[in-house]
């Protein structure tokens, strides 16, 4: 593990793909309970990554 | 990763410098007000003439209303939607956990988390935790059934995410736990200073040395804890014991480093104001006291702008030698609500605890009633001693005692030392002052 403040952008466009990447799956999940739960779940954590890291990435760019 | 970032758990974030954690909090702080104001009811009228946008500066801020705990019961006291009123920042279906504050100074407030808002509730813990120390590798017990209380959820939930293994202790007895704890071979507790000190009483009754159990830290919620009360946990438990500030509305806003040398404020999930506490108008310099006024900047489903806290703290130097740029408290000093006046003189109870805690280790358990008798107010302190003692000895500390209050609170006791035993044990936060007159 690196924490070089010089990844923090690198980290912060991955955390906008995973966002992305679970947007899309909501949306071929139809509704359907087993996608629209467990996507919920893990933007919850994208939020908390989007916190800790896309924050003070933004800042020090 | 280098030993000094696995110091931190987010290493970006804690050792950013100042001026930038407060463009984070000002920008944050924009976004959630924006939210507020466009998803919850209560903000949506207060806030109608304020252009968030225009907030540029921590000046800026304080130029916006405060809300209390008295506003947050008016905002749901027969308002809608559902249980929660008008300080609902989300759709009610969106609400997955219930909690509410304990009601101690009136009718519990509702606290409404969504799956977003908790996540976000137990990240800031898990920053807590990993401050004081815990690691995958520990044992944590949890001595407590939670019910709709919020801070061992918290507690619990984040330990879970460090990878600790977690040992929920409730519907088990003091004994119980005891036993429940030596036999996990526990190495973290999650306690209240309270229930640290009669879990410690009762391991003692069973012929069991408290240090021999192997705990190694312990993270108190739920009360004060003076530096004396945290120094005597530490020497009963062999533990190192750490203290924190927050509440079931804010969350636990501040906390201690292994340094353990006052509280780091946890920037910037929070914006964080401690205010004189005359006018809660002017920020306090540095070494003064002050009330804390919080705005938890990422918690949706229960926005908070600007939370009047009552908490009364001393504002700290900054730095500190762990390498964290936060804002520190030097002292959690008590609750406004708790301070009162006594024959003109400003009382609060932790000024009493924290004298016997220091100087008087041969009491155990007290407990102090204040009552109008007469034209003039009078306080009892009832105080136990861990051992029995002969009248003479009694006396003698007795007479101590009272001498060193009246230095200390500048108040005359009546001192009563009363049987092992005798008083109430709590388990979870203790009641020791009670003021009568109120009650009259």
């Amino acid at each position: 593990m690196n924490a070089d403040p010089s990844n923090l952008k690198e980290m912060k466009a991955t955390i906008d793909q995973i966002e992305q990447l679970v947007h899309k799956l909501k949306a071929s999940g139809g509704g359907i309970p087993v996608v629209e739960k467990n996507a919920r779940i893990i933007l919850s954590v994208v939020n908390v990554l989007k916190f800790g890291i896309s924050d003070p990435a933004d800042i020090l760019d | 990763m280098s030993d000094r970032n696995k110091a931190y758990w987010n290493p970006f974030l804690e050792t950013l410098p100042r001026e930038k954690l407060i463009q984070i909090e000002l920008k944050n702080f924009r976004k959630y007000l924006q939210y507020a104001k466009e998803n919850c009811a209560y903000y949506r009228d207060r806030y109608k003439d304020i252009d968030p946008q225009e907030i540029r500066s921590l000046e800026d801020v304080r130029k916006l209303p405060l809300i209390d705990k008295k506003d947050l019961r008016l905002a749901q006291e027969g308002k809608g939607p559902g249980l929660f009123g008008e300080i609902l920042g989300v759709h009610q279906d969106e609400v997955t956990d219930f909690r509410q504050t304990s009601g101690t100074t009136g009718r519990p407030v509702y606290v409404a988390e969504s799956y977003e808002s908790w996540q976000w509730r137990v990240e800031v813990w898990c920053h807590l935790l990993w401050m004081a120390g815990f690691r995958e590798h520990d044992r944590v017990f949890v001595p407590f059934g939670y019910n709709v209380y919020v801070a061992f959820w918290e507690g619990h939930y984040a330990a879970e995410k460090l990878g600790c293994m977690v040992v929920p202790g409730g519907a088990l007895d003091t004994k119980g736990r005891i036993n429940k704890m030596t036999e996990v071979k526990a190495t973290g507790l999650l306690n209240t200073p309270t229930y640290g000190l009669h879990l410690a009483e009762t391991a003692s009754q069973m012929g069991i040395v408290p240090a021999d159990i192997g705990i190694e830290r312990m993270l108190c919620a739920g009360e004060p804890l003076p530096q004396a009360t945290r120094q005597r946990l530490e020497q009963i438990w062999g533990a190192e014991v750490y203290d924190h500030i927050g509440g079931t509305e804010p969350c636990a806003w501040a906390g201690m480093c292994q340094a353990r040398k006052g509280l780091h404020i946890m920037e910037p999930f929070f914006l964080v104001e401690v205010l004189d506490m005359e006018t809660l108008s002017r920020e306090v310099d540095e070494g003064e006291l002050g009330v804390a006024v919080v705005t938890p900047l990422g918690r949706h489903s229960f926005p908070l702008i600007r939370f009047n806290t009552n908490d009364i703290v001393r504002r700290g130097a900054d730095g500190c030698s762990c390498g964290r740029t936060s804002m520190m408290i030097s002292e959690v000093a008590g609750r406004a609500d708790d301070l009162c006046k006594i024959r003109g003189v400003l009382f609060t109870p932790v000024a009493v605890e924290e004298l016997l805690r220091r100087e008087f280790p041969e009491i155990g358990e007290f407990e102090m009633t204040v009552e109008c008798k007469g034209i003039t107010d009078e306080i009892t302190l009832k105080v136990e001693s861990c051992e029995e003692m002969s009248n003479d000895v009694m006396a003698e500390l007795s007479a101590r005692l009272s001498e060193r209050l009246k230095i200390k609170t500048n108040l005359r006791f009546n001192i009563d030392c009363v049987d092992t035993g005798v008083l109430e044990r709590y388990t979870l936060k203790s009641k020791r002052f009670k003021d009568l007159r109120k009650t009259k």
